[in-house]
Formats: C-alpha cells, structure tokens, sequence
C-alpha cells in the first residue's frame, strides 16, 4: 500500500501556506515525495476563488480588515470562503488521474471523519462540500498542475461561524454553515478530530498514512535517529 | 478540452495564459480549465507558436472540444509564418507597422508601455527587447497604473465612464448601509414578493396595553397564527423548504440613520405578551448600543416590523431572507367604522400589511393567516 505523509502545521498565515504547498507540489512532480497531506489551521482570512465576483464580499476589504480578518487571493476552485482558527484545514499534495473522482473520493474521506463524530454528513447534488441537512459544514476547492493538487478542503470543527454571516460564502446566497461544535454541542474537539479526519482522508484514497515532520517532507536533513529502519 | 478523468464529461474555461502569436513550450502551462471546484492548468501539448483560440474564458465545452491551435511548423522569435508572408510582399513606404516580438509585447504589457512611442531600431524599423529596455532605463516606465503581478487573473476593474467626467459627488455608503443594500436587493431577486393587506380593530388592545406598545400584543397574535399556519414560519433555501415548530420571532429594530437591525426573540411561543414585552426592549435597547450577540441575530424563522410610530398607513416590506413572509404594522388610527350591523362607531384600526414568498405559499395561505391575527387582535382577552 503506498503511503500517505500526513504533516501536522498548526497555526499557519495562509500566504505561507501558499508557498509551502507550491514548494511541495514542484517535489510531488518532481516524484522526490510521495502523496501528502498538511493539516493545519489559519488566522482568520477571507480566501477568494479565481471566480469570486465583487458582490460575494459585500463589505469590501477595508472592512473585513477592520475586523481582523485578512483577504487573500488564490488560484484554487470555488468562489469566497472564511478560514480561522477552530477550522481544520487540509492540504493534499497528491498526484491525480481523475480531479472530479479526486473531489468525490476527498468528501468521503471527510463524512466518514464527520461519522465517527455522531453527525450524519453528506453531499448534496450539484455542490460540492459536505452537509448536514442544509447547512454546510465543509469546504472544498483545488488546484491542479502537472497532475498534482495543492488547496483542497476546510471543515468547521469549533471556528466562529460569524464571518460567514458577511460574506455570500462560495456564490451561493443563504449559505448557513455549521459546525462540529453547533452539531454536537462538543467542545475541545480539534485535536482528536485532526486525528480522524487523516485517518478517514488516507483510508478513502486507499493509502497508509504515515504522519512525518514538515522538515523531513521538505527533505530537510532529519537527525540520524529517525532515518535508523525501524 | 482535454480528458482529466473518466467522470469528467465537460470544463469552463478560466484563463488563457498565452495569446495568438505567442510562442509556447511544449509542457508549459497554455490555459486554465475549471471543472467543479478544481482547477487544473493544461499543459501544451507541442511547441509551436498559437495560431487560434477557439474557446472563450468563461465558456464551459465538452471533452474533446477543439480549444486552440498550435503551429508547430514555426519557429520561435521570429513572426508567425502569416504575418511574415505579408510583411515580405510589403512595400518601402508601407504603413503597417513590423511584428512585434512576443517577448517584447510582455515586457511593454508589465510596464505598461505604448509602444508607438518606442524608436525601433531592428529591421524596418521594428521594436526590439533592446529597444524596450533602453527605453524603460530613460525612465519612461509609466507607474500610473495598479500594480498587479503579471500572473495575477484578477485586474483591477475599469471604473465605467460616466455621461459627464465631473468628480463623483456624495459620499460612500457606510458598511452597515452596504450590507442591508445587498441583503434587500438579493432578497428581492430571489424571493416572489406579493403583499397581502388586512384591516384590524384595535380596540380590544387600546383598553388592554395600558403604557405597552402595540407590538408585543401583534407579535403575540401573529405567533398563536403562525402555530395555526406554520407554513408561514418557514424557511426557504434554494428549492428546500424547511417547516419550523418553533418560533424565532425577528423584529426589526431601527438604529435610527445608521440602518436597521433584526434581532431575533429564540422560542417566542414559549412567551407571554409581557415576556415578548420585556425581551423585544431588551434586544432593543442592546442593538442600539450594539451589545447583540452574534446569535442574537441569527435563526429567525419569521419577522414583525413596525414603523408605524412615524404615521404611516401602509408598506410593502421586504422579506428577511430565507424565511417566507414579512408582517408590517403600521400605525393606529381613530376611523369611523361600521360595527354591529349598520351603526358606524369611531375605532382605533391599523393596517396589517405582510408581504410573503409567492414561490413558498399562495394568497389563500396569507389571507388565512392575516385573518387569523386580525382575529386573535380583535378577540384579545389575554
């Protein structure tokens, strides 16, 4: 079974994380790294689509930057969305055949992360994300280049849902998001749902995680006792 | 448009990363192509220079669908084969102007230069890269324009012009302003707004409120109502319409020139008059001192409005999104009316105006459902 480096970033300013990843991709075409996940969270930042349209942030910049949240543009899928700390973002850096099929088999890996919580998750036709009933819960949006996917999704564990109110989150108008937290009245859950969410993300793909250092992902030097064969 | 998977059947085309005329690697990145969510760059698949593009950006094709040509019979830095053939049957004193470089073009694209203005040197007088840089280093780069990186896919955009040229008088539109602008415009392109008006006899509430407003006593009749008709406290998202039990009863509250504001009473049924009473002065007070939580805003299933203090008879509101209907209470009036048979008395009546989602329900609904408020009004013993 090929393996899955799962790295754990914590807390990461969105632009770093753009040129993390784009560093990593250029690794992954390069076949220097096997497929790979980041898991981390943001600082509150409203992140826009390539097909974002002004009226989906109505407010404007200066306003959301009033209220301590950044606005940042991004080359990935999808139209505007709202990261902050409380939301578990992953960032899968995998060589792909089939980017719908990529999408898809991402939203199974997240509703049975979603199941082992209690909450009953699923897709809704024609939008892609994760739902409970009509409120959506996750996020998803990538990008694709030379086979291999940087972005990809973003699901409210126990974030402030408030900064979705100011916007029209992905396009659609009446968006209402969720959370675990609003699901299962559960707080403190971040870390062992990061947890569930690697396994479940590793286990849909068909792949055996293996969780690494970002310095070994990036090909750093690792001391000599790590690099010993088990 | 190319196959990137068995279960993609079609893509949108996102952004042309080379024009006609420009030359291109094999390899290197030609186009974007968006396909729910993803986007995925596509590779050239030749080296050549690009002699057509057929799809637009913007335009979604099936799979298999011609997007551009490459001839791959040309060479790079020198013209496009076309355009060389006619510039050799040219002429001395010919005004058409040499082909430019692509490389050139980029550069006079990132600094924004005019290219007319540039002397060439090369071959009949064409503009070349020595030609552009020289004519940057005289510092002629033009900074006048934003600064976008040359990647970027967003440009700023083109402010339109307007009858005349004057300045643009008044001042912008605060953000709360903005934000209720938005709201009531997307609520009425998405909702089928119709407005249903009855007329109630206040007289029985006069003698009851004492130094009490109108509304908690309108707020109470129009809950018992809506537990009577919960078609009416529902709410409506795309094509899903969602029934509420419960009622979470918003109520607009004016925060004087800045705007409006909804807070919303959670489980008013649960509550008397005097509760209703007591939490819409609550919620009032804290919306105009700005106090409200977020929660306090949010989940409303119906909503009372209630300018009339100010004297007006009537108004068609607009419906808070994604509930189904709006009720409007205007303002109280002494009226000669005709009461118990063919006396006429003098009265205190008001207009209930509400307006409701034509795509949700239909008139008969509405007009049950006013009578039955105008009723519980008119019957008040609580």
């Amino acid at each position: 079974m090929a393996e899955l480096w799962v790295a754990n970033l914590g807390r990461v300013d969105y632009a770093d994380a753009v040129s993390l990843q784009t560093e990593l991709r250029a690794a992954r075409q390069a076949g220097d790294i096997p497929d790979a996940l980041l898991l981390l969270e943001h600082p509150p930042v409203y992140t826009k689509g390539r097909r974002t349209e002004k009226a989906d942030l109505p407010m404007g910049d200066e306003w959301y930057r009033a209220q301590g949240i950044d606005v940042a543009e991004t080359n990935r899928g999808g139209r505007v969305t709202y990261h902050g700390p409380g939301q578990l973002v992953g960032y899968p850096i995998m060589k792909i055949t089939d980017v719908i099929e990529f999408v898809r088999t991402m939203e199974r890996g997240v509703i049975a992360a979603l199941a082992d919580e209690g909450i009953d998750a699923g897709v809704r036709d024609g939008l892609t994300g994760v739902w409970v009933g009509e409120r959506k819960i996750g996020s998803i949006g990538v990008h694709v280049s030379r086979g291999v996917t940087m972005h990809g999704f973003a699901i409210n564990v126990d974030n402030d849902l408030q900064p979705f109110e100011w916007i029209v989150p992905c396009g659609i108008g009446g968006l209402r998001m969720t959370s675990v937290y609003v699901e299962t009245k559960r707080t403190g859950e971040m870390r062992c749902f990061r947890k569930r969410a690697a396994y479940r993300f590793a286990q849909a793909f068909g792949l055996r995680q293996r969780i690494v250092s970002i310095d070994r992902l990036r090909g750093a030097p690792v001391p000599a006792l790590e690099s010993v064969p088990a | 448009m190319p196959q990137m998977g068995v279960s993609v059947a079609e893509g949108t085309v996102v952004e042309w990363k080379k024009r006609v005329g420009d030359w291109i690697e094999a390899d290197e990145t030609v186009v974007e192509i968006s396909t729910d969510k993803v986007e995925t760059e596509v590779p050239s698949p030749a080296s050549g220079r690009v002699s057509e593009i057929l799809v637009e950006v913007g335009s979604t094709v099936d799979v298999g669908v011609v997007l551009a040509r490459i001839d791959t019979a040309a060479v790079p830095g020198e013209a496009h084969r076309d355009e060389s053939a006619v510039g050799g049957r040219l002429s001395a004193g010919d005004e058409h102007p040499p082909p430019i470089s692509p490389v050139v073009r980029r550069i006079a694209a990132e600094h924004h230069v005019d290219l007319d203005q540039v002397k060439g040197t090369g071959r009949r007088g064409r503009v070349t890269k020595k030609d552009v840089l020289a004519y940057l280093e005289n510092g002629h780069e033009k900074p006048a324009e934003a600064t976008l990186h040359i990647e970027s896919p967003y440009r700023e955009e083109q402010a339109q012009p307007t009858a005349d040229s004057r300045q643009p008088t008044g001042t912008p539109l605060s953000p709360m302003r903005k934000q209720i602008a938005e709201h009531m415009r997307r609520s009425l392109q998405t909702a089928a707004h119709c407005t249903t008006i009855v007329e109630a006899d206040m007289s029985r509430v006069e003698e009851a409120r004492g130094r009490m407003s109108y509304l908690p006593f309108v707020a109470r009749a129009a809950i018992a109502a809506l537990r009577e008709f919960p078609m009416l406290n529902a709410t409506l998202e795309g094509d899903r319409l969602t029934v509420h039990e419960e009622v979470h009863l918003g109520i607009a509250v004016s925060l004087g020139e800045e705007g409006l504001i909804v807070p919303v009473v959670h489980n008013a049924h649960e509550l008397s008059h005097e509760g209703l009473a007591a939490r819409i002065k609550d919620l009032a007070s804290r919306a105009r001192s700005k106090e409200l939580k977020p929660e306090e805003v949010q989940g409303g299933t119906f909503t009372i409005t209630n300018p009339g203090a100010f004297g007006a008879l009537l108004a068609t509101p607009i419906i808070n999104q994604p509930q189904v209907a709006i009720l409007d209470l205007e303002a109280v009036v002494k009226r000669p009316v005709v009461v118990g048979g063919d006396s006429i008395a003098i009265r205190p009546m008001t207009y209930l105006c509400m307006s409701w989602d034509h795509r949700a329900l239909d008139g008969a609904l509405a007009a049950q459902f006013l009578t039955s408020v105008r009723r519980q009004i008119e019957e008040w013993n609580g």
